[in-house]
């Protein structure tokens, strides 16, 4: 799209679209225009065709402005599901006013906001502590800096880093690492940093707290926390290993000692990790908070209280024991991710009340013919595929409600394991598929100069998501064929 | 990206810190004696409870000077002199108006501006009463200067200071004047200034991560906590005044006698500060 287009589309596109919903709104004032009729809402799926087009194009129109960033995604979010929620009154999918409607859609998804307030809070006390950046420097002191033991370590505790603070300030930490030491021992940085970028998408498959769609999708579907190292771990592992496997050999030009050994050594061994940690208190403070929160997850299910009840006392314990400013760190919650959030549901929940999302289902489940496997498969690539393009969360926020529709008709449980892997391998295969793709060659390209483009970049993501996407799906369907997903049985 | 690149910068000043951290050893001072002089002021007990306060936490004697001193700054200053022959700090009571505003340009005296810019001993300079010296005396709030050797030394005093049971607060930054220069000039251009302040925090992570990594050390052997930040764009001097009026704790700051832009730095922060100042000849 020419760069007038899209400034002129990102400057009154959304006015207008709001301005035409606010008028037809005005215009119908006193009771819905199209259908429906005044008195209490119908059942869901009961509203004709014409909204559930119209709900459907505000959808993916959403979904468009996301993916081509013409404004930002919590605009396009909020945007849409202004849209939304004033054509579903306009044709009387809500109540008067429509609000209650609203409150009740995003009512359902506390436990998914929850769950995100209390790690973000604590996951950014956490980060700041230092404690990862010095565990971080002590493996590195460990490589002795030599080339090969460095990349195995950085794909190592990217995937450990991901697992305990989500993607996001685990790659920070990991790529900001690697480009600090490949810059002192005169490395290419290019290996380290992509290998940083593919890991981190399998740490967000070590544990229910990884990632946010694995927390998305688990808190829907309720899966729990302890079936996550059953079924997902393993995988996590695995998929880290290929990713690495194949960047040591694609970038096995690059990753080769040069130098004096000795002298490399002797300059690692003078890194100092105490001078990471501004505040010892903190530090510890910090770790302790960290370990009871997971045990917390681990074990709520048995204690019979929701993983949003332990994220929230993990956040509020972080910032009452670690001596971090209260203001400063509530500041720094992704407030825009969360707004995102609210607007993604407000516009599901809408577009659910047609009932496109049972027919979308109805319609996966036909050309799955059938079968079970057929339709993981289906499912897996389908999301594998999108995930690259789109940004993962509306992806797995959209297939949330079909797959829960599917539930009357079969099994979801591998198909919510499905969409927990999937939509988080997915973003491998292109530079803007996943956020540790985007802030990692974001960093390369500021403080080294380095761009890597689509074309590199899709040579070694796309071949390592190939990869990852049939060893993937092969263990799903193993998984379901040998009835090893946890509640299956049941 | 402003914001992301603040996050990766802030990062990478720490790894930075870390990987280029200059040894440092800190050599904790050994103190003799701590040499009172009284100026016959309504500011005489404070600064005798302070300076009990401070012999006892060091170990050392205190010397008490009378009668009081007279009005020949260059007279005083050789008493100063004189009297602070060994290994001593000297404490001087110095006069503080209520209302800092007016007075801020007039309140030190001459006797004590000639002894900042002569006397190579440490100086503390009382101002205000204390509710708790001694716990004051043990939380002291460090002002970083860019120069090394000027940071080991109010490190070392500050170390000294918190003993077993303390803790520091350090700080480094940059002169407001400065700031605000640089301010004026990115006036329209708030990435470029948004870049220019992550920068600086991310220089001063590197500059002081060699004293940050060898007190944390210290403070795992001798039992006292520390707490660093850099301040980026925000000023060094009101920051560490904030800490030390929230709570009640001592400044403590190195300066170069003869070099402007330190002793400038130090000299705002006596007169702008309620609290005790602990000065340190670099």
């Amino acid at each position: 799209m020419p760069p007038r287009a899209r400034a002129g589309l990102r400057r009154f596109g959304p006015i207008l679209l709001f301005g035409a919903a606010t008028l037809l709104l005005i215009l119908s004032a006193g009771g819905p225009v199209f259908g429906g009729g005044p008195g209490p809402a119908p059942e869901s799926g009961d509203h004709g065709v014409l909204p559930m087009v119209l709900l459907g194009l505000i959808m993916v129109a959403t979904y468009v402005a996301i993916a081509f960033e013409l404004v930002h995604k919590t605009l396009a979010a909020m945007t849409g599901a202004c849209a939304a929620v004033i054509t579903a009154m306009l044709f009387g999918l809500y109540e008067t006013r429509g609000f209650e409607k609203v409150h009740e859609t995003i009512g359902h998804d506390l436990g998914v906001l929850g769950v995100l307030l209390g790690t973000s809070i604590l996951v950014e006390i956490a980060g700041h502590s230092g404690l990862f950046h010095f565990i971080s420097v002590k493996i590195v002191k460990k490589t002795g800096g030599h080339p090969i033991r460095l990349f195995w370590a950085m794909a190592a505790l990217t995937v450990v880093f991901c697992s305990f603070l989500t993607i996001a300030p685990g790659t920070l930490i990991m790529v900001t690492l690697a480009l600090a030491v490949t810059r002192e021992l005169d490395y290419d940085p290019k290996p380290y940093v992509i290998v940083v970028a593919l890991c981190a998408n399998s740490g967000a498959l070590v544990t229910f707290a990884s990632g946010i769609c694995t927390m998305m999708v688990g808190q829907k579907a309720g899966l729990a926390y302890l079936d996550f190292f059953r079924v997902t771990t393993p995988l996590a592992l695995i998929t880290a290993l290929i990713a690495a496997f194949m960047v040591r050999f694609l970038y096995r030009a690059s990753l080769v000692a040069t130098g004096d050994a000795a002298a490399r050594a002797a300059r690692v061994a003078g890194f100092d990790e105490w001078a990471l940690v501004h505040d010892r208190r903190v530090f510890w403070r910090a770790a302790i908070i960290l370990v009871l929160t997971t045990i917390g997850f681990a074990t709520a299910q048995t204690m019979d209280v929701g993983l949003d009840l332990i994220a929230m006392c993990g956040g509020v314990a972080a910032l009452l024991f670690s001596g971090f400013d209260t203001e400063k760190a509530i500041k720094t919650v992704k407030w825009p991710l969360i707004v995102f959030f609210i607007g993604l549901f407000v516009i599901i929940g809408a577009v659910q009340d047609t009932g496109l999302l049972g027919i979308l289902a109805g319609s996966i489940e036909k050309v799955s013919g059938g079968s079970e496997l057929g339709l993981l498969l289906i499912m897996g690539i389908f999301v594998l595929v999108l995930s690259g393009i789109v940004d993962n969360i509306p992806v797995a926020a959209t297939l949330i409600p079909i797959v829960s529709a599917m539930a009357a008709s079969q099994p979801v449980v591998p198909l919510w394991w499905t969409l927990v892997v999937c939509s988080n391998l997915g973003g491998n295969s292109t530079p803007v598929g996943s956020v540790a793709a985007v802030i990692a060659l974001h960093a390369l390209e500021k403080e080294r100069g380095i761009k890597i483009g689509w074309g590199e970049y899709l040579k070694v993501g796309g071949l390592v998501l190939l990869v990852q996407g049939a060893v993937a799906l092969g263990y799903l369907s193993l998984f379901k064929e040998l009835g090893l997903f946890p509640g299956m049985n049941s | 990206m402003s914001e992301d690149n603040k996050e990766v910068d802030a990062s990478l000043g720490l790894f930075e810190a870390a990987l280029r951290a200059q040894k440092t050893t800190l050599e904790l001072p050994r103190v003799e004696e701590v040499v009172l002089f009284l100026d016959g002021s309504d500011q005489d007990p404070t600064a005798g409870v302070l300076a009990r306060a401070l012999a006892d936490r060091l170990g050392a004697r205190l010397g008490i000077h009378e009668p009081p001193l007279g009005d020949d700054a260059a007279a005083n200053v050789d008493r100063f002199r004189a009297a602070a022959a060994g290994a001593a700090v000297l404490v001087l009571p110095v006069p503080f108006g209520e209302d800092i505003g007016d007075l801020k340009s007039e309140s030190l005296s001459s006797s004590v501006d000639l002894a900042l810019a002569e006397l190579d001993r440490p100086l503390l300079l009382v101002r205000q009463a204390l509710a708790e010296p001694e716990r004051s005396l043990a939380r002291p709030v460090c002002l970083l200067d860019w120069h090394e050797d000027l940071q080991g030394a109010a490190a070392s005093w500050s170390a000294l200071l918190a003993g077993r049971d303390g803790e520091i607060s350090l700080r480094i930054g940059h002169d407001p004047e400065l700031i605000a220069e640089v301010r004026a000039i990115f006036d329209d251009h708030a990435d470029d200034l948004a870049t220019f302040e992550s920068m600086l925090q991310r220089a001063e992570s590197r500059v002081a991560g060699g004293l940050v990594a060898a007190l944390q050390r210290l403070g795992e052997e001798r039992g006292f906590a520390i707490d660093f930040a850099g301040l980026g764009g925000t000023d060094l001097v009101g920051a560490v005044l904030a800490l030390t009026q929230a709570r009640d704790r001592i400044a403590v700051a190195a300066h170069r006698r003869h070099e402007s832009s330190s002793a400038s730095r130090v000299r705002d922060l006596i007169l702008r500060s309620r609290g005790p100042v602990l000065v340190i000849p670099g």
